[in-house]
């Protein structure tokens, strides 16, 4: 340390200052007093250097140092090796002389423009089709007196039960160009009309394919948004349009889409950047007929391409990481204007639904129609697969030998068992860590004071840039690289969990700022005020009033980690299966009617859970499904949650 | 009990720092009842939360009983002040039952660690204190706006805390129950001898309630008396806004009968008397204040209240009545006068007729020259 520094009095004060500024953790009771106050003279304190400043600020916010701390290690340093190894030569565990020769060859690759491209192109038309089914049934349960709109709402909700794997490969088993159970039919009635095909008229297998089904599965997140717009959207806007003479259709027109304008623009921009990471329909879909995507193409590259080459692998990952961190950080742009720009209050009436007249019973079924595509289609093929015989093809006609004989077998399976109980932890301990962390950063980001929270809201939601397969591939170098390595985590559930905590730390804290947002910051002082220490009043009042979010959380992320498919799929190896990638895994080796059967046991599992959390989320925050009566579920966790005041745990997503 | 020395609090805004709490002084004695008075932003609540250890001061001296617990550099965490407070929201915790929310403070203060059974004796007792006794074991969100309000009070008494800090405690209340849960507050801390300090900016409550009252305004103290001198002897037409209506006239200073008096010229040459504040002492121009309420009037005709009323203590000022509101309790007359509008506060019986032209009559020693 130069002398000059060594002899600024502030620095040599420093450890003294900050034992007796007092953190919790450190919580010296003052006795006595220094001789200036004793001679009762008052000095003016020294002037602030920068360093003094970094103290002060980090005084007394130990909550915002520590979640710092916590969401580097997650956050900041699986990027940095991400960013070294597309750097280096070599393997993980072996790394090379740092080069740009990974850069070059990367570009090198016609591939990765074609990536590239296919990316962007399939999550822009995808979300557009989403966004304009999604704004239609969004309208038509709000907004119009369609029948059953109840009926529709959970319709539009089902898709988030059936994990997106499950329903690809069911829809590859209905448009398989040639042996598609849909094309068979479908040719043999063209065949009546005199047009003859060998294969088609669909394939799934194509960049088409990999839209359709995209295109589908982007509807709920959008439709769940554009409803909680129109809820808190002010009707009287409307009929003060109205009551000016502009009918429903100028209303619409000139009054309720500019105003809701930046919403449906923070919808679809959340839609397109989820889009951008969809793994499962590239995988199945877009593999097969050599359609590349981002996500896949360093799928590709790591795991099925051999030799391995992580090098490329990563500078994959550096691109794919920069276009999402630009497109979430205009995401941020526009959800920040869209706030300001729509002055939202909830009202306790509905307005007056648009009569559709004779088009009542034909907007029912368009909801029903995208049931069929998106669930009980999916979830018919994959329960008639489970009960074919094995090693039957998939064809309408072998359906006259069905049998149970496969699910009598799978509980006796030791596999299987090892697989569930693989599951089961990983759910457990991902959930649990990740709502542990959300509470601690969303704590410091809400309550905490300073410029750190800036930083920690930043970094606590810039995972939701991360692709799931990038942050798989990142922490692959993050534990096989020293000094990762000395833990051995490579290979084990651990790896799996740190990995799908990433991921969802980003949803996880925006539900926990909500929820503690609610908490009035003086029931917290009030504790202090009553003599308890700061560790004592998040044990006595912020714990216990934060539980409904908390567990709400828990659920939530517990049941995304049970179906979550692409980290599991690249971390996973011997010892650590779990069951989504285990699914495909299967599918894979030929075992169609097994996994069909695991998949089948896993949606039975998660569609009450998806309800009941749907329901849960809605009763907490005072509005849920439309108009519901109370029933016994809500009623039941009214009881579970007896004491708890109402509390909103802010916007829930899927 | 209480000393509070050059107490500075700046927050960082955008345009820099920001001082909410402005060289700040005052000594609160054992016992004594004292408000801080003043329009919200006038760091009243910051001062308070400052004493409760709520915020770090940026420099300063704050004194609980002897002991230092803020300047510039050390810090006592709020739990290990001898201090409660009660919060304008009261911050009642929805998750636990009433008895549960008083019992609180006792696991971190007060004799030792009391037992179980002593506790919950302890919180019933505080519960009686505020008549809330019956409603121990309820729960804490089924309680309406005033029982919150007691179990509160009862929250912060029950561990007989050596400084009570209330923030605004009655300003979510209805009128009705604000008055009598004034009364009931006022009591309390009177029976039990707790020093308190009141944060407020409804001056009746200030008013009715204090020992002594510190104004303030952008940060600082304006001025620090009895309810009795704030009010009839304001230092300043803003310390004497902020206590209630008053009427201000601008005027210079031509003489002084005695040591007292001051002999003042209006604007319009008219020549009236007041007494000579503190602050107005070697002033020439200067603002004369009196409260609506000490207006009388004579109708120009003679007759009328004061037509009796010794002359020579009086200000006479020739007026043109332009408007009169019928509020029930008083009336509320705006008077024309060549050197203003004066307000007057009249009694709801008093016969005047507008448009009709009258002389004002305030008593000298009811008018102050700042």
């Amino acid at each position: 340390m130069p002398a000059d520094i060594r002899g600024v009095p502030s620095h040599r004060e420093l450890p003294a200052m900050r034992s007796a500024a007092g953190s919790p953790f450190n919580k010296k009771k003052i006795t006595g007093t220094s001789p200036i106050m004793s001679e009762g003279v008052w000095e003016q304190p020294q002037p602030t250097g920068p360093v003094r400043r970094y103290f002060d600020a980090a005084r007394g916010n130990w909550a915002v140092v520590i979640a710092v701390l916590v969401l580097v290690l997650f956050v900041v340093v699986p990027l940095t090796l991400l960013l070294i190894t597309s750097l280096r030569e070599g393997t993980p565990g072996r790394l090379g002389v740092w080069t740009l020769d990974n850069y070059r060859d990367a570009l090198a690759s016609p591939l990765v423009f074609q990536a590239f491209r296919n990316t962007v192109g399939v999550a822009t038309v995808a979300t557009v089709i989403s966004l304009l089914l999604a704004g239609l049934f969004a309208w038509l349960v709000e907004r119009s007196d369609m029948p059953f709109r109840n009926l529709a709402f959970t319709i539009l909700l089902l898709p988030i039960a059936v994990p997106s794997i499950l329903f690809v490969l069911a829809w590859t088993v209905l448009l398989a160009p040639r042996t598609g159970m849909m094309n068979m039919p479908l040719r043999d009635m063209l065949q009546f009309f005199g047009v003859d095909l060998v294969e088609g008229p669909f394939n799934i297998y194509t960049l088409s394919g990999v839209i359709f089904l995209d295109s589908l599965r982007g509807v709920t997140t959008i439709f769940l948004m554009l409803v909680a717009a129109f809820r808190l959207f002010d009707s009287t806007l409307e009929e003060a349009a109205k009551v000016s003479g502009a009918g429903t259709f100028d209303t619409l027109r000139r009054v309720t889409i500019p105003l809701l304008a930046p919403a449906i623009l923070a919808a679809a921009m959340y839609s397109f950047i989820s889009s951008l990471d969809q793994f499962e329909a590239a995988l199945a879909a877009g593999l097969p007929g050599q359609v590349f995507l981002l996500p896949t193409l360093i799928f590709f590259t790591v795991q099925l391409r051999s030799p391995a080459d992580y090098g490329v692998s990563a500078v994959y990952s550096v691109f794919f990481m920069l276009l999402m961190i630009v497109l979430l950080v205009v995401y941020r742009r526009i959800v920040s204007k869209s706030e300001r720009f729509v002055t939202v209050s909830g009202k306790a009436y509905r307005p007056e639904p648009a009569s559709l007249g004779r088009w009542r019973y034909p907007a029912f079924a368009a909801v029903a129609l995208f049931g069929v595509a998106t669930v009980i289609l999916p979830a018919a093929v994959l329960a008639w697969l489970s009960l074919l015989p094995p090693n039957t093809a998939p064809i309408l006609g072998n359906g006259a030998r069905l049998s149970f004989d496969i699910y009598a077998n799978i509980f006796s399976n030791p596999r299987v068992i090892t697989i569930a109980s693989n599951t089961l932890i990983m759910l457990a301990l991902t959930a649990t860590i990740t709502m542990v962390i959300a509470f601690l950063v969303s704590w410091a980001i809400v309550r905490g004071k300073g410029r750190g929270r800036g930083l920690l809201d930043g970094l606590s939601f810039l995972p939701y840039a991360f692709p799931g397969v990038t942050v798989a591939i990142a922490l692959i170098f993050v534990f096989l690289n020293p000094p990762g390595n000395y833990f051995r985590i490579y290979g084990t559930i651990s790896i799996l969990v740190l990995g799908l905590t990433v991921v969802y730390i980003a949803f996880a804290t925006r539900l926990m700022n909500g929820a503690i947002a609610q908490i009035g910051k003086e029931l917290e002082e009030a504790g202090r005020t009553s003599g308890a220490s700061q560790l004592a009043v998040m044990r006595r009042i912020t714990l216990p009033l934060l539980m409904p979010a908390f567990l709400a959380g828990w659920i939530w992320v517990g049941s995304h980690a049970m179906r979550s498919f692409s980290i599991p799929l690249v971390l996973s190896s011997q010892r650590n299966q779990v069951i989504a990638p285990e699914i495909w895994r299967v599918w894979q080796r030929g075992y169609l009617s097994e996994a069909a059967a695991y998949g089948v046991i896993l949606m039975i599992i998660l569609i009450p859970i998806t309800m009941w959390m749907r329901r849960l989320m809605g009763s907490l925050e005072g509005r849920g499904k439309p108009a519901g009566k109370p029933n016994w579920l809500k009623a039941a966790s009214r009881r579970f949650f007896r004491k708890a005041a109402p509390i909103s745990v802010g916007q829930v997503r899927t | 009990m209480l000393k509070v020395q050059n107490l500075r609090k700046s927050f960082m805004s955008e345009r820099g720092a920001v001082d909410a709490v402005d060289d700040v002084s005052f000594l609160v004695a054992s016992g004594e009842f004292f408000t801080l008075l003043g329009p919200s932003g006038c760091g009243k609540s910051t001062t308070l939360r400052c004493v409760a250890g709520l915020e770090r001061i940026t420099s300063g001296l704050i004194e609980i009983d002897g002991e230092a617990v803020a300047t510039g550099t050390r810090f006592v965490e709020a739990n290990k002040r001898p201090i409660s407070m009660v919060f304008q929201s009261y911050a009642i915790w929805p998750h636990m039952t009433v008895l549960e929310n008083v019992s609180f403070p006792l696991s971190y203060r007060g004799a030792g660690r009391a037992s179980r059974n002593d506790r919950r004796e302890r919180a019933m007792e505080a519960l009686k204190l505020v008549q809330l006794d019956h409603l121990a074991d309820r729960d804490a969100p089924y309680l309406s706006g005033g029982q919150q309000q007691r179990v509160a009070l009862a929250r912060s008494l029950v561990v007989r805390p050596k400084l009570l800090l209330l923030d605004e405690p009655l300003s979510n209340l209805d009128a009705k129950l604000r008055e009598e849960m004034r009364f009931e507050i006022k009591e309390l801390t009177n029976r039990l001898g707790i020093s308190t300090i009141y944060v407020t900016h409804d001056q009746a409550e200030a008013l009715s309630m204090s020992d002594r009252i510190a104004v303030m305004s952008g940060g600082k103290i304006l001025q620090l008396g009895t309810p009795r001198e704030i009010y009839l002897e304001p230092v300043s037409p803003s310390v004497a806004r902020i206590a209630g209506n008053v009427n201000v006239l601008q005027g210079t200073v031509i003489g002084s009968p005695d040591a007292t008096t001051a002999q003042i010229k209006l604007p319009s040459g008219a020549l009236v008397r007041a007494r000579i504040g503190e602050a107005a002492a070697g002033k020439n121009g200067v603002e004369i204040m009196f409260r609506p309420e000490l207006v009388g009037v004579r109708s120009s005709g003679g007759e009328g209240a004061a037509a009796s009323v010794d002359v020579a203590s009086m200000n006479a000022i020739p007026a043109h009545v332009s408007k009169i509101d019928f509020t029930g309790d008083h009336l509320k007359v705006f008077f024309d006068t060549a050197d203003g509008v004066v307000i007057g506060k009249l009694p709801p019986d008093q016969i005047l007729s507008a448009d009709s032209d009258v002389t004002l009559l305030v008593k000298v020693e009811n008018c102050v020259a700042q």
